[in-house]
């Protein structure tokens, strides 16, 4: 690659990205797996920021799952997102951030199929209306989460008492972003950087202060791809996409993967074990993994909250080696400590990919 | 400040604009050329070798520019315009200014920048050129990677920044097929063990002996073509590349590990900023809105002073007749001659010109400007342009003469 090659066109892009006064929808599977980034996410805006940010615990998933492996049909799709959106007119918000990039490519395609046959949207609304009683308005302003986080990145810096950077070397640290497919995919002007250089997470992870690499798979899928994983029988293809990622990446010896899609973030860091299971191939230090990392965990952990209590220990690949290079300290007791100080019982440890 | 006064400015010196002075100069008129770059010739210097014969630019430049040095001025930006008294008035960024009766813009293209497509690599790997960075390459003699090895693998895409929505260029731009072809088999004479592989969407070779071009490249060069589009490049081994394209015959997504990739970029529109106000663009960006009777109509009423359309379903006056006791404020069938009739205003010496001359009816436009085209066409719609502008300034109907005198189709 030319040492210019940062000189991209699309890099300065932006998209619009509202500055306060949110209504949020989370993930169908980021808190299930990762169960304190949606958390910590919302409290690093209310508390942090100082942003007013709400969530209604009456949305539901935005069928995106179902849509992808055409279990429902586009119409079914379309009145539950019009009824988050109901939801978010009833409480009084016009700007909406998607913990997803899964919906919120679903909600852009949506959108921009409204823009093409307003007719689908008139039936909906009527649909909606005559389901639930409820009307609804576009939003203003529809980001991913991760945008937000990319927008106050350097009021985030300045807050955070640790860095990606190597606290004994003083060097950054090696990172690794991988943006999920439908966040600018399907639309380069949705996503802040376009659609081939995002600089989404590259520019929080610099801001951070770590050096994010190129590396020859950087664009491709993480394997998770829906059809691939849900159905069994293709599940080795969803693997092998993995794989491939990984060996390119490896040669650049990352300190840590971050990532913006729950689906991109739980799978490499279930399908690190995986491949070790399946090739005795490891691809951290010392037969450990790689860490892996979403943005709101990242952005917790530098703003300097307790690393158990974002739910890092739930990982599968263990994140300790990351702390170390960071400086962070933690309480080894309470890394699988449970609600109220009680003691639960520690995990197996795996023969392959070392845990510490 | 130098000042000069002509009865036709034309801004571009390429070989649109060069044809056009020519012919005009020919028929009596004062023609002065106006050229940004310090040198004329346009885009005929950034060739090594012109399909679909492999002739040489610096000849064809060479016999264009002949007798037309005393008109050309160079290192001449426009960068304002005006028009008062049925004149109109230019300044350049030079500080030099020029006033004329007519205008015609042969302001050519841009070659698309193949950045935008970040997919494809252009300006993140050194081994990823353009077809102008080829040609450039081609003209030192010496075609090689960036560490200095003989390619032995070539993969060329088609449709660089063309018939592209995300690139925002819907249009064709109808060289880059044959250009391509042209290159690659420059590439294998040049190397015999270079092996070319063309990835493309469908081959659009509608100039004359374009397809024998084709058949040739496949036949004595062996250069391979598959139909598919790369969807991305990414290093590979040491200096090469790994392409990712999809075979759309095979049905299949598949890889190429390459020494160079060529990217054969389309023409984009480069409108001049000063005529924004009083020429229109058509969807593409290119001057005219490309129908054969709104061609002419620029300022967005399709069929303004255009005699064949005055009357609803009358047709386009045969070739080779055109002209004939009509009056001079009128145009006849050139699809991109590009005038605008209609409007108050004067004329030099306030007979000699049509009556009712406007700002719009005395612009014209030839060449790339008005959308894409190979040379050949170029020069021939320079050389219909210019009896336009003859007739407008001379009000009278030469056509006839002309056309015996000059051979000239229009």
């Amino acid at each position: 690659m030319r040492a210019d090659a940062q000189n991209l066109p699309w890099k300065d892009f932006q998209k619009e990205i509202a500055g306060d006064h949110y209504f949020y929808v989370r993930s169908c599977i980021r808190q299930n797996f990762f169960p304190g980034a949606e958390h910590y996410f919302l409290k690093i805006l209310a508390e942090n920021l100082g942003k007013d940010v709400v969530t209604d615990p009456r949305h539901t998933t935005c069928t995106g799952i179902a849509y992808h492996v055409d279990l429902t049909r586009l119409e079914t799709t379309m009145t539950v997102i019009a009824r988050q959106f109901a939801l978010m007119n009833e409480a009084g918000y016009e700007n909406l951030i998607i913990s997803c990039v899964t919906s919120f490519g679903l909600y852009n395609e949506i959108l921009e199929i409204w823009e093409h046959h307003p007719e689908l949207e008139a039936r909906i609304r009527d649909y909606l209306f005559r389901a639930t009683g409820r009307e609804f308005r576009i939003p203003c302003n529809m980001v991913h989460g991760s945008d937000i986080l990319y927008k106050f990145r350097n009021e985030l810096t300045a807050m955070s008492p640790h860095r990606l950077v190597n606290c004994v070397t003083g060097q950054p640290l090696t990172v690794i972003d991988h943006i999920g497919c439908h966040y600018a995919k399907m639309f380069p002007a949705k996503g802040v950087g376009g659609a081939e250089y995002p600089q989404v997470l590259a520019g929080l992870a610099e801001s951070l202060g770590g050096r994010v690499v190129d590396y020859p798979e950087r664009r491709m899928c993480c394997g998770f791809g829906f059809r691939q994983y849900f159905i069994r029988s293709s599940r080795g293809y969803s693997l092998s996409c993995m794989y491939r990622k990984m060996k390119a990446l490896e040669p650049y010896h990352p300190d840590l993967i971050l990532t913006n899609c729950p689906g991109c973030n739980l799978f490499f860091d279930r399908w690190q074990y995986v491949i070790g299971e399946q090739t005795g191939e490891t691809f951290g230090q010392d037969g450990a993994g790689i860490p892996v990392l979403s943005h709101e965990e990242l952005s917790a952990l530098c703003l300097g909250y307790d690393p158990w209590d974002i739910g890092l220990q739930m990982h599968q690949v263990d994140v300790e080696p990351l702390l170390d290079k960071m400086g962070i300290s933690r309480d080894r007791k309470r890394k699988y400590a449970g609600r109220g100080g009680l003691l639960l019982p520690e995990p197996e440890i795996p023969e392959i990919m070392r845990v510490f | 400040m130098h000042h000069e006064e002509a009865d036709v400015i034309i801004i571009g010196s390429g070989p649109a604009g060069l044809q056009a002075g020519k012919a005009l100069i020919s028929l009596g008129t004062r023609v002065l050329i106006l050229e940004k770059e310090s040198r004329p010739g346009g885009k005929l210097l950034k060739w090594d070798s012109l399909f679909p014969f492999g002739e040489d630019p610096a000849q064809v430049l060479s016999t264009l520019i002949d007798g037309l040095v005393p008109c050309l001025r160079t290192s001449a930006e426009v960068v304002s315009h005006s028009y008062s008294g049925g004149m109109h008035h230019l300044e350049t960024r030079g500080g030099y200014s020029c006033s004329a009766n007519a205008l015609v813009l042969a302001t050519g293209f841009q070659p698309f920048d193949a950045r935008l497509k970040e997919e494809y690599g252009y300006g993140i790997y050194e081994n990823v050129i353009t077809s102008v960075d080829l040609e450039k390459m081609f003209s030192t003699g010496r075609v090689s990677t960036k560490g200095g090895q003989i390619p032995g693998r070539v993969a060329m895409v088609h449709c660089v920044g063309s018939r592209d929505l995300k690139a925002g260029h819907e249009y064709c731009s109808s060289v880059c097929c044959i250009t391509g072809i042209k290159q690659a088999m420059k590439l294998c004479s040049l190397y015999p063990s270079v092996r070319v592989h063309h990835l493309y969407m469908d081959l659009r070779l509608g100039g004359r002996f374009h397809e024998s071009c084709y058949k040739e490249a496949q036949v004595k060069y062996r250069i391979r073509f598959i139909r598919g589009r790369l969807s991305e490049t990414n290093p590979g081994p040491g200096e090469t590349l790994e392409i990712r394209y999809e075979d759309t015959l095979a049905g299949k997504p598949a890889r190429m590990t390459v020494d160079l990739l060529v990217l054969l970029v389309g023409m984009v529109p480069e409108p001049v900023k000063c005529f924004n106000e009083i020429l229109h663009t058509g969807a593409d960006g290119f001057y005219g809105d490309g129908s054969i009777s709104g061609g002419f109509a620029w300022n967005g009423t399709p069929g303004n002073g255009f005699p064949g359309n005055e009357t609803p379903g009358k047709e386009i006056p045969e070739k080779g007749t055109p002209g004939k006791g009509i009056s001079p404020d009128a145009n006849y069938g050139h699809k991109s001659t590009g005038k605008i009739h209609n409007g108050d205003g004067d004329f030099r010496n306030g007979s000699a010109g049509p009556s009712g001359s406007t700002a719009r009816s005395s612009l014209f436009c030839a060449g790339a400007c008005t959308g894409p085209k190979n040379l050949v066409q170029s020069l021939q719609e320079a050389s219909a342009v210019a009896l336009e502008v003859n007739s407008y300034l001379r009000n009278i109907p030469q056509y006839e003469r002309l056309y015996q005198d000059h051979g000239i189709r229009i």
